[in-house]
């Protein structure tokens, strides 16, 4: 099926040649000449003739010039040659980490291929972290989708989420800037229910009147889960799925971290979105292991992400999921001062908790997303996405414009030529 | 001579009297005006004193006592002069054009006409004569009853072109009256001088044919719209369509009835010829003074 990426320069074209039709039947043309001793006794008149009633000549001179103008329209307008006709765009987004999985890839296209529709399955990075990160890319692969298939009127989004985010909010962002139903999908086991229970906090290694000892320290003898507060370098080596280690020298880098060489003040520590400000002072930084665990999110063998932030967006505190992956550490970097209630403050209580809380705590299940998916019935119309401009002017294939110009000008030629070979009109 | 043999053939045995009788001339073919004593008998008038005694009917005399003298019609020799229209209307149609269909051109046509009656008046013991005005100039041959006389006219003819704009009132007038003057003309060019002449030369005594020749493509000219221009008037553009080719036709006609008429009032012989009927047809109309039919035209 043909289609224009401008279709008002073809319907331009079209006009013209409406134009040349009506010249073609009320063009006024001087009749061949004829030497006529007896001219004085022919009536005085116009030396003119209008020809109303085209000869066949004339037919075949209008349609040369007809097609020519409509292939040159046709070229100019972008025109766009496309086999499939299918009306209707499914498309498929997943987190990256999905990608290795084909028996659901498949399952899922078989179960939405259609007469009528186009399956399109592709994976962006970072949805585990944001499930924003799936609209984005979804709109950008639509806009693609939509420009080259220009039969397509609608598109039909599925988003195929893990179990788990660590934010919604990019997605609450752009929801707004699909204009149709998201279909959410979870990939991966039930969400177990938040834990909520209190924690038997111990400090371990810690000077004596230790700041953390003091806001944190909790003995609770029942609790199912432990969290162990290390103040000296790498004095665990009991690892269990109910304790949650956490590695926080007083001095020195943590493990996975490198000292700096210069060290610098930072004014405010962000956690759980609360603030503390403070006269912190950052002596370490994530090594580029650690960060590039942080960057990978759950693609990476060993999931690492940020539980504190500085106030500049460096990472102050960080969460490692254990190799087995039923348990995790973490590891902080952050030098307080000796002495003062700065770690019991109200502000601190971000902080706090992003300490001692269970493993994957602050995630948020992607399944409370399912219901803001489908808010909308109707499937996003494919015109909001085909956007106009000189890159999406071109053909498709891309020869289509060239071929165009040059039958175009084929036709004009033999116009010239049939024009000539009949004598002047 | 080869083009106009089958012509001549056909022209055969067609002698060309005078329609009245001529003016004292060598005896000839004709009848003359003059009555004389010698020639065939006609009647007897009584002697008078003058007349020669060699015309006395001696022998009545001796019967009656009376003298009478013989007297005979006499017969004379009748100049002719063919003169040939050569302007540059004569060319049509012209026989390179596609329209022509291969037909005469006016001129041709005339050419073949005068060949035809310079015959037939030559075959009378009339001296012939032709004078032509073409392209290049006029030419002329004086009145001669030599033989070979025919055929001088047709190689002078035969090397005339049409073309130009020369007039034939002032040709007229140098001819002289005492003759046949023939001319061969579309009248299209300076009619009403030509006719006031040839009035003239009529009084004087001449004896004036008009061969009006009409090409058949001027009748029923090609169909479609066609502008149309005079050869000799080339700025003069008109529009020759189905509209106005029924217009066109009436007032040719018109043209033609009033010429016809206004030919006739001086006295001249006026004969219509169109170029599709055989030329030795329309030789034989114009020496019996016949007209041939012309469909709805003016005869």
């Amino acid at each position: 099926m043909l289609s224009f990426a401008s279709p008002w320069l073809f319907g331009m074209a079209v006009a013209a040649s409406l134009v040349v039709a009506g010249l073609h039947l009320l063009s006024v043309r001087r009749p061949p000449p004829l030497m006529l001793p007896t001219a004085r006794f022919v009536p005085d008149g116009d030396a003119r003739a209008v020809a109303r009633q085209a000869r066949l000549n004339d037919v075949l001179l209008l349609v040369l010039r007809i097609a020519a103008l409509l292939a040159t329209g046709a070229a100019l307008a972008g025109a766009r040659w496309q086999g499939a006709t299918a009306s209707q765009l499914r498309m498929v987004v997943a987190d990256e980490a999905l990608r290795a999985d084909t028996v659901w890839r498949d399952s899922l296209t078989r179960a939405l291929a259609g007469d009528d529709a186009l399956v399109d399955v592709s994976f962006a990075r970072g949805v585990s972290r944001d499930a924003g990160a799936a609209l984005v890319a979804a709109v950008r692969r639509a806009s693609d989708i939509t420009a080259t298939h220009r039969a397509i009127s609608r598109v039909d989004l599925t988003v195929v989420l893990p179990a788990r985010v660590a934010s919604r909010a990019g997605f609450d962002a752009w929801r707004s800037q699909w204009p149709g139903r998201v279909r959410v999908m979870l990939r991966g086991g039930p969400v177990s229910a938040a834990d909520t229970s209190a924690a038997d906090v111990s400090v371990v290694g810690g000077v004596r009147d230790d700041i953390v000892e003091a806001a944190l320290g909790r003995s609770l003898a029942d609790a199912p889960r432990r969290v162990r507060i290390e103040r000296v370098a790498s004095v665990t080596t009991e690892r269990t799925a109910s304790t949650i280690v956490v590695s926080w020298p007083t001095n020195g880098a943590p493990d996975g971290w490198e000292a700096q060489s210069v060290q610098d003040t930072v004014g405010a520590l962000v956690a759980n979105g609360e603030v503390l400000v403070g006269p912190f002072v950052r002596t370490a930084s994530p090594s580029r292991v650690l960060q590039a665990r942080i960057d990978s999110g759950t693609a990476a063998f060993a999931p690492a992400r940020v539980i504190a932030w500085w106030s500049d967006g460096a990472p102050a505190a960080v969460e490692q999921t254990t190799a087995g992956g039923n348990g995790c550490a973490r590891s902080v970097s952050v030098m307080l001062p000796a002495a003062g209630d700065l770690l019991l403050s109200n502000e601190a209580r971000g902080f706090r908790r992003a300490l001692i809380a269970p493993c994957d705590a602050d995630r948020v299940p992607s399944s409370s997303l399912v219901k803001d998916g489908s808010r909308s019935d109707s499937l996003a119309p494919a015109t909001a996405f085909r956007i106009t401009g000189s890159r999406q002017n071109r053909s498709d294939p891309w020869w289509l414009t060239p071929a165009l110009l040059a039958v175009a000008t084929m036709l004009l030629l033999g116009e010239w030529w049939w024009r000539h070979r009949e004598g002047p009109v | 001579m080869s083009v106009y043999g089958p012509m001549l053939d056909a022209l055969r045995g067609v002698r060309w009297p005078a329609r009245r009788a001529v003016g004292a001339a060598p005896p000839g073919a004709h009848r003359s005006s003059q009555k004389g004593t010698a020639g065939e008998f006609t009647e007897y008038r009584l002697y008078r004193q003058g007349d020669d005694p060699r015309a006395l009917d001696w022998r009545l005399l001796a019967r009656s006592d009376r003298a009478f003298v013989r007297l005979s019609d006499d017969r004379a020799l009748l100049p002719t002069w063919i003169v040939v229209d050569g302007s540059a209307r004569m060319a049509f149609p012209d026989a390179t054009s596609a329209r022509s269909d291969g037909a005469l051109s006016k001129f041709a046509y005339g050419r073949q006409v005068a060949v035809g009656l310079a015959a037939v008046a030559h075959a009378s013991s009339d001296p012939v004569g032709v004078m032509v005005l073409h392209a290049g100039g006029m030419q002329r041959i004086p009145p001669r009853t030599r033989r070979g006389a025919v055929q001088e006219i047709a190689r002078v003819l035969e090397g005339a072109t049409a073309g130009g704009a020369a007039a034939l009132a002032p040709a007229l007038v140098q001819l002289p009256t005492k003759a046949r003057i023939v001319l061969i003309t579309d009248c299209l060019g300076d009619t009403d001088v030509l006719l006031k002449a040839a009035a003239a030369h009529r009084a004087a005594g001449a004896l004036i044919e008009c061969v009006h020749v009409v090409a058949a493509e001027e009748l029923t000219p090609p169909t479609g719209p066609f502008l149309v221009n005079d050869p000799q008037a080339p700025h003069d553009t008109r529009v020759l369509s189905r509209a106005s080719r029924a217009e066109y036709r009436a007032r040719f006609d018109e043209f033609r009835r009033d010429l016809a008429s206004r030919w006739r009032a001086t006295g001249a012989g006026y004969t219509e010829v169109r170029t599709d009927v055989p030329p030795a047809r329309a030789v034989r109309a114009v020496v019996m003074g016949l007209a041939l039919p012309m469909g709805d035209g003016a005869h």
